[in-house]
């Protein structure tokens, strides 16, 4: 773990990567309290409104704020501010009431214009959708389906995996032989064709928790094989190490040397796999999503999000705010992607962490200093080994 | 005399690693190798004994560094221009290393091998010259049916088999000098006897200089004329091996020699002698004499410096080690 | 007899999967015999491929036997295994008494382990374990036996040099009061400095706790030394067993001859006619030797040969002995 905080200081893009992972995994957590309004709350003055938040007002002097907008043209939705009406963005203030993870009362937001007495303006950072629900609130409601699904089809995917991995490489012969055939089986079938398939066995009429629970499932079934594959060459590689001979002579109970002995030591490929494989099912649950069948309306996830917004050039190019969602997810998928690029250099023993090249200049001026060292300590500064 | 003296490595040093956590590999070797001379280096793991050798390759690693000097011929090996250094290495140098099986690139037929090697001297060399040539080196190291055993793959020879093509090939391009890291390790008892005695042959026939390397002292007594005893990084001893062997002045091999179950020697008779302690961490090696943690003899001196290096009488045997000097 | 062996055969398939035939065959042991008594230190040497590994491990119980029995004769219980018997109940029965040490300590002791969880582990799962705080107590009584500090517990094999490294490793096979020590050539990897302290160790702790040894080693001048009988083995069989004196001063079969006269410093009896073996893919059916062997006659060619007793403790097989 130390190894892994001082390794971030020399990669800038994996520190920004868990820097904005954490980010985002933390407004996904504390959702209700980040996202001013409910993801289905519409208003209906404001559709298609884009993200307008202001800095400076002659009303208001300095100091985030917001100015309301009015609707001057109908067909192109062209919104027009309205000089002199200002609102000031309230931080930690009460608005909307919801419910933090479905039991705790509140209505303490991380920002928000809402007063009690009910005028007000609102704010919108990320603009609205066609039927005036705001971007934001959506997406930050959204991450709960797309961040989650991924760590929940990568773990059971998982331990699908070692379970099958671990079975066929520890015992091998007849056994091996009939689980690798079943994985590449699904390796086999195309993976999308496959999600599609499975997906449009079950009725796509269901709700949002149910869809939530098959589509991970589908998801993991499509993952599993190739996870399995490497899990069953390592255990059949060190299956055969000394040490794993000498815990079976001693009698200790083969469950206990495959979890004890063998797995333990395919850990840093396991760490890799994991965050190399989150993406992968984001992205999975994103495919299904925009296809119509994963999470529809009004559960939100990102995949629904961009599936309902990025429809046409146009729509995009009228309100281009409403590309946002795609822009999270590939800044997530990156993160994850730079994180397990890390974590695979550090687990590897052959992997010598590059010294960051020193400047030129810098080099320079050591040579000089070096130099006049050496000569005034009487020509004995040459360094051991030149 | 001095026309002979082929090689002189002087006061090398060769550390590798992480500045902040250097591995002394070599602390401080001079040996000299003449024209027809076999000298053997006896030491353990980490004793440095497989660097000093390698240096006469004079390759440049990343994070190796080496101080001294290698001289070929009067020649500094450093100074060489990278072409001449690979014109060196292939003409005067061959090496047979320990593990055969591991030498060999699996999908190169013995017959490649050979093109190859003479392909890095003669550019232009024919099929048929390839061919003949190594047929002769074939049976030079006792393979029979050379012809068709040039078309077999590594994998189709047994460990001995492929150590007899490695001196095959290492003895290519007509080397003055070999180098044989632990050549016999790997081996068998009855393979290793084969291939010293084939070693030992090729030597006196073709004058090679050798440098021989094991860890084995009774093998290395066997090959060569010269004994160098190398611990922690530096020479302890160095002489003629009957002088080594017989008149021994370091205590490191004195108390070698005697670590070793002799014949006749058997468990319910006598204890063997043990040498308390460990092979010395070549990341932090002892101040002083490296063997002095773990010598009978040592005394407060001993791990003060580094002894000098002693001529016993006036013959040609060396040795490093203080208190010998007041006996 | 504390281990008497009978007839053991093993030998591997060379491809493992559904559709392979069982018929490509490595025969590792070849139907061998032999008796170990209560006490006795009992080496096996020969070259790599020589089958003394495969039997070392057969008798540790790492494989399943092909045919042949397998008999012991411990203080407490005797157990008898054939091809019938499974490893789990072999290992359940014997494995306690039954230790075996591996060549290599940086590979036989789990590096992501702390001394405790190595020495700990299998002992957990053994009929012997009373709670954490008498195994540590033992462990410790352990320790100040093969000369390690007793503060140990914590640290990882990596923390160790390779001499201590095997001590480990015994450590670990003396946690089940073994009767019987299998030493797979263990110190072979050691540096010569070392082996020594191992040698004499191993010595000690056979006389202390009354251990019988088994012995493996390709080392002849190690082998000589600790064994009291040695059993010389080539191309899966024995080719001659007999006291550690008699072997090598004077050998009598002709394999043993010429392995004895290679050893550095020595020079070979005779020139060997090929300078390979026989292949074991095939099944004997002639002494393994007898392409290398200058004596070679007929009846070396067709017939396998069976170990004779030539005098008391000694026996050779040999047709011309």
């Amino acid at each position: 773990m130390r190894r892994f905080i001082k390794s971030l200081k020399k990669r800038p893009m994996a520190l920004l990567s868990v820097i904005s992972l954490s980010v985002l995994y933390f407004c996904m957590i504390f959702a209700e309290f980040i996202a001013p309004y409910s993801p289905t709350r519409k208003f209906e003055d404001y559709s298609n409104h884009p993200p307008l938040v202001r800095l400076y007002s002659k009303e208001l002097g300095f100091g985030l704020q917001v100015q309301n907008c009015e609707l001057a043209d109908p067909i192109s939705r062209e919104y027009v501010r309205i000089v002199g009406e200002h609102q000031k963005i309230r931080l930690f203030a009460r608005g909307e009431k919801y419910k933090m993870w479905g039991f705790i009362p509140g209505n303490v937001h991380l920002f928000t214009t809402q007063t009690p007495s009910g005028e007000f303006i609102p704010v919108f950072l990320f603009g609205t959708d066609s039927l005036g629900r705001d971007i934001f609130s959506r997406v930050v409601y959204g991450s709960r389906i797309s961040l989650t699904i991924g760590l929940v089809a990568i773990a059971i995917s998982m331990a699908l995996a070692i379970l099958i991995g671990g079975i066929a490489g520890y015992f091998g012969g007849t056994i091996d032989w009939l689980l690798m055939r079943l994985a590449e089986l699904f390796i086999l079938i195309p993976g999308l064709y496959l999600i599609l398939l499975l997906r449009t066995i079950f009725s796509s009429k269901m709700d949002s928790g149910l869809s939530f629970m098959i589509i991970t499932v589908i998801l993991s079934f499509v993952g599993w094989p190739g996870l399995a594959r490497m899990i069953r060459g390592m255990v059949h590689s060190i299956k055969r190490e000394d040490f794993v001979t000498n815990a079976r002579l001693e009698g200790v109970p083969t469950i206990a040397v495959i979890v004890r002995f063998i797995i333990p030591q395919t850990t840093s490929l396991l760490v890799v796999l994991l965050t190399l494989g989150i993406p992968g099912f984001i992205l999975g649950e994103t495919t299904l999503s925009y296809l119509g069948l994963g999470i529809v309306d009004p559960a939100v996830s990102w995949g629904s999000l961009i599936n309902r917004e990025a429809v046409s050039v146009h729509n995009l190019l009228d309100f281009p705010w409403l590309i946002i969602p795609l822009i999270l997810l590939m800044i997530t998928t990156l993160s994850f992607n730079f994180i397990g690029d890390l974590i695979r250099d550090l687990s590897d023993p052959y992997y010598i962490q590059p010294k960051r090249p020193e400047s030129r200049i810098l080099r320079g001026v050591k040579w000089l200093v070096a130099r006049v060292v050496g000569f005034f300590k009487g020509k004995k500064g040459v360094v051991d080994g030149k | 005399m001095e026309n002979n003296v082929l090689v002189e490595i002087k006061k090398l040093h060769v550390t590798f690693g992480h500045l902040a956590k250097p591995v002394y590999a070599v602390r401080g070797v001079d040996l000299r190798l003449e024209s027809g001379q076999v000298i053997g280096i006896v030491g353990e793991s980490g004793c440095g004994k497989s660097v000093t050798s390698s240096s006469l390759f004079a390759l440049d690693e990343p994070n190796k560094r080496v101080s001294g000097q290698v001289l070929y011929r009067g020649e500094d090996l450093a100074g060489l221009s990278a072409k001449r250094r690979v014109e060196y290495r292939r003409k005067a140098l061959g090496l047979v290393s320990q593990e055969p099986s591991l030498s060999f690139d699996p999908i190169f037929s013995i017959y490649k091998c050979f093109e190859e090697t003479f392909r890095l001297v003669e550019p232009k060399i024919s099929k048929q010259e390839v061919t003949d040539r190594a047929v002769k080196l074939l049976e030079m190291v006792e393979i029979s049916n050379p012809e068709q055993r040039l078309r077999n793959f590594p994998h189709q020879f047994s460990g001995g088999m492929l150590q007899r093509i490695m001196i095959a090939l290492s003895l290519a391009n007509n080397p003055e000098i070999l180098v044989a890291d632990e050549p016999t390790t790997a081996l068998d008892v009855t393979t290793q006897s084969k291939i010293i005695a084939l070693l030992k042959g090729l030597q006196s026939k073709r004058k090679l200089a050798m440098i021989f390397i094991s860890h084995d002292i009774n093998l290395v007594a066997d090959v060569s004329d010269m004994i160098v005893v190398m611990y922690g990084g530096i020479v302890l001893e160095q002489g003629p091996k009957d002088e080594v062997l017989g008149k021994t002045l370091s205590p490191y091999t004195e108390d070698l020699l005697l670590a070793m179950p002799k014949d006749g020697q058997n468990y319910k008779q006598e204890r063997l002698y043990t040498i308390k302690g460990a092979v010395p961490d070549p990341q932090n090696p002892p101040s002083g004499c490296p063997y002095s943690p773990r010598c009978k003899f040592a005394e407060a001196v001993c791990s003060q410096k580094i002894p000098e290096f002693v001529q016993a009488g006036d013959s040609s045997h060396y040795y490093r080690c203080v208190l010998r000097r007041h006996q | 007899m504390i281990i008497r062996v009978e007839n053991l055969s093993k030998s591997f398939k060379l491809k493992a999967g559904l559709f392979t035939s069982g018929k490509s065959r490595v025969y590792a042991v070849d139907d061998v015999s032999l008796s170990v008594k209560k006490g006795e230190s009992f080496g096996i040497v020969g070259e790599s491929g020589s089958g003394k590994s495969t039997l070392a491990r057969l008798i540790a119980g790492a494989y399943k036997i092909d045919s042949g029995r397998l008999e012991f004769n411990l203080t407490e219980k005797n157990f008898l295994f054939d091809s019938e018997t499974r490893l789990s109940k072999f290992r359940k029965e014997s494995g306690n008494r039954v230790k075996y040490i591996f060549q290599d300590p940086a590979s036989s002791l789990n590096p992501r382990m702390s001394i405790e969880e190595i020495l700990f582990s299998g002992y957990k799962y053994s009929g012997q374990w009373k709670g954490r705080e008498e195994a540590r107590k033992k462990a410790e009584k352990i320790f100040s036996l093969i000369g390690m500090a007793s503060n140990i517990f914590d640290k990882r094999p990596s923390d160790f040099s390779g001499g201590q490294r095997q001590r480990i490793s015994i450590a670990r096979a003396l946690m089940f009061d073994p009767e019987i020590l299998i030493c797979d050539e263990i110190v072979s990897a050691l540096d010569l400095s070392i082996q020594s302290q191992i040698l004499n160790l191993i010595a000690d702790l056979k006389q202390e706790l009354s251990l019988t040894l088994l012995f493996i080693s390709h080392d002849l001048s190690v082998v000589s030394y600790i064994c009291d009988t040695i059993a010389v083995m080539y191309g899966g069989i024995i080719l001659e067993l007999g006291s550690s004196e008699q072997i090598s001063t004077k050998p009598l079969h002709p394999y043993t001859q010429f392995l004895y006269s290679s050893m550095p410093g020595r020079t070979p009896l005779f020139t060997e006619t090929s300078n390979q073996g026989l292949s074991q893919l095939e099944k004997l059916h002639s002494c393994p030797y007898f392409n290398r062997c200058p004596y070679a006659d007929n009846k070396c060619r067709t017939e396998k040969p069976q170990l004779k007793k030539v005098s008391d403790g000694r026996e050779v097989a040999c047709w011309r002995v």
